[in-house]
């Protein structure tokens, strides 16, 4: 009998001809299957070939389950990285990327991050007129259309405003001494960042920062007359511009294009769905002997579908003076039954030990420990357990 | 069934399967006995041989129908009359050379038959080429017609060796079994689709497989020490 290294191209597939122990294995499944079903009575209509096929569909199965486990653990921190070189049964460390990712727009909108570019421009202000055209009117520095920009698409999508810079900042003199005469003039030179008062506080930062925000809040809310509200194309400014000479500062984003952010991004081109993690076949020679012990059950479960294939292409055979019943239906039935018992061990197997489950195991495991710890008796009272 | 599902390869297995289920699980057999006509001497007015010329007995693994024996009584007693009828794999019978003939003998257990008729039983499939075998409808040959002894399994009442077939072994294509060169051979292993059983032997039921009592078991296993 030839063997399976000497088999010109043995498996359909032919991913693992050349691995030694595939090989191996190969050879001694012929013989288990064989025996299983019942070869050294009766015999078992099946080739070499056929047998190998099963055996490599078998370790192909293994491996798309295990690398779908995988995925399912992983894919959050592989999105993105590069489709070149393959990553299957590696331990990746863990990154916020994703997350990162999902909360750009979030960032971009609170005006904190984000992927895509805003850009400022000005609308001249002409006095005793409250509505202008953000869209025709506002412009850079250089005089173009800021709604024309090539980051606009030439003006093709919509504008966003993120910003108006219409008011009038006067926090700090508050902040620190309302009845300084110089932080009142420190305030009306727009010095108001700076103090010159030496004022000693013992209290927490955050305080400062609380009590600031407060203050703006306080200012744009109950003080200040300074407002503006935007409609369609047009905004309207609080109060009426007494003269035509100053300048309103406006930032505005514009549409996004999820495949164009601001930079060039690799990431995009980079994994995006299950469908292109790189994970290859693993190799045979690396699968443990939990792995291959399932291998072997899933080839003999294969093996019986196919005898039985084969056997049900006939319900029965003439023979001299009758007909012949072959089993095949049932080699067939049997045959899947079994691949559904495997696949579903597998898959619950699998399920119970993605990192999600893991985790949970591992702080239920920490509770129970927690709780047994608390019952330990405290030899002479010298021991302290925290439960 | 049509051709296109139906091709020599169809007919290679099914001819495997009728072999194993005849010779592998079944075991009857028959001793198959050509009478040489070019050697006897046949007599000009009858047109029969008083003393016929057998070519050796070949087996032939069978199924025999045995039919109730008729007791006929006349002036000089009463005789049992036997009738058989014996299926015969065609595939078979053109592996071993035979042509089956009306009026040649074969032996079921101690009792000799003529072969009164031979017909085919059915074609498989409706392809006319292939037929799954002989019926032979045999009766008990007149004393004298045949004078050879009978090969066993004969009748657990005798005691000569091979009364009874203690050894029975399978042929599974393999030339030779234990009892000796078997004339079988399957297709699709000739061919190199299958392999030989994985025993590397075939399997038999014979005392030497009991350990425990029993009087005989399968003996198949690979590599036991006798």
């Amino acid at each position: 009998m030839a063997s399976f290294y000497q088999t010109l191209n043995p498996t359909p597939f032919g991913f693992f001809n050349d691995d030694a122990d595939f090989q191996k294995d190969a050879d001694s499944l012929v013989l288990f299957v064989k025996r299983k079903l019942g070869d050294d009575i009766l015999s078992v209509e099946l080739t070499k070939k056929q047998m190998w096929a099963c055996f490599e569909e078998s370790v192909l199965k293994y491996g798309s389950l295990i690398n779908e486990y995988q995925t399912k653990s992983q894919l959050s921190n592989l999105m993105g990285m590069s489709t070149g070189s393959n990553v299957e049964q590696k331990y990746a460390h863990e990154t916020l990327d994703f997350i990162m990712r999902v909360a750009e727009p979030y960032a971009q909108d609170a005006g904190i991050g984000g992927s895509y570019n805003t850009v400022s421009g000005s609308l001249n202000l002409t006095a005793s007129v409250q509505d202008y055209d953000i869209y025709r009117d506002l412009k850079d520095s250089d005089g173009n259309l800021i709604f024309s920009s090539s980051l606009n698409n030439n003006g093709a999508g919509k504008m966003k405003v993120f910003q108006v810079y219409h008011f009038s900042p006067q926090a700090a003199y508050r902040f620190f001494d309302t009845t300084s005469a110089i932080n009142y003039l420190n305030n009306e030179f727009s010095f108001e960042s700076f103090t010159p008062e030496t004022v000693f506080y013992v209290l927490p930062v955050f305080e400062d920062v609380l009590r600031g925000g407060m203050m703006d809040l306080s200012n744009r809310v109950r003080r200040s007359n300074y407002s503006y509200r935007t409609q369609g194309t047009q905004i309207r400014i609080f109060p009426t511009p007494a003269s035509g000479s100053t300048k309103l500062w406006l930032r505005v984003g514009f549409g996004s294009d999820p495949f164009k952010p601001a930079y060039n991004d690799g990431t995009i081109d980079g994994v995006a769905t299950i469908s292109n993690i790189p994970y290859g076949n693993i190799p045979y020679n690396t699968i443990n002997s939990m792995g291959r012990q399932w291998i072997y059950q899933f080839t003999l479960a294969l093996s019986k579908e196919l005898l039985g294939l084969v056997r049900s292409k006939f319900v029965t055979v003439p023979i001299p003076g009758g007909d012949l019943q072959l089993n095949g239906d049932n080699l067939v039935s049997n045959g899947r039954e079994e691949q559904e018992k495997l696949l579903t061990h597998m898959s619950e197997l699998l399920d119970g030990l993605t990192y999600d489950k893991m985790i949970e195991g591992e702080a239920t495991k920490a509770e129970n420990l927690r709780n047994v710890l608390k019952h330990v008796p405290i030899p002479m009272g010298k021991c302290i357990v925290i439960g | 069934m049509a051709r296109l599902f139906i091709t020599p390869r169809e007919l290679d297995l099914i001819s495997d399967l009728n072999k194993e289920i005849v010779k592998d699980v079944i075991g009857q057999k028959v001793y198959y006995y050509h009478v040489r006509t070019d050697l006897s001497n046949i007599h000009d007015v009858y047109e029969e041989a008083t003393k016929k010329v057998f070519d050796p007995p070949i087996n032939i693994g069978a199924r025999v129908e045995w039919e109730v024996a008729d007791i006929r009584t006349n002036r000089f007693g009463s005789e049992e009359y036997s009738k058989i009828k014996v299926w015969i794999q065609y595939r078979d019978v053109l592996d071993k050379g035979i042509a089956i003939k009306e009026g040649d003998f074969l032996s079921y257990g101690s009792t000799f038959f003529e072969i009164a008729k031979a017909t085919i039983d059915s074609i498989i499939y409706g392809q006319i080429e292939y037929s799954t075998g002989y019926i032979l409808e045999c009766v008990q040959a007149r004393q004298g017609l045949i004078d050879k002894i009978p090969h066993g399994p004969t009748d657990q009442a005798y005691s000569d060796p091979g009364a009874v077939e203690k050894i029975y072994v399978q042929q599974r294509g393999f030339a030779e079994n234990r009892l000796g060169p078997t004339g079988d051979t399957r297709a699709l292993i000739e061919q190199g689709k299958l392999d030989l059983p994985v025993s590397n032997e075939p399997a038999e039921v014979s005392p030497r497989g009991a350990t425990d009592g029993i009087g005989s078991s399968f003996y198949a296993d690979e590599g036991i020490k006798e």
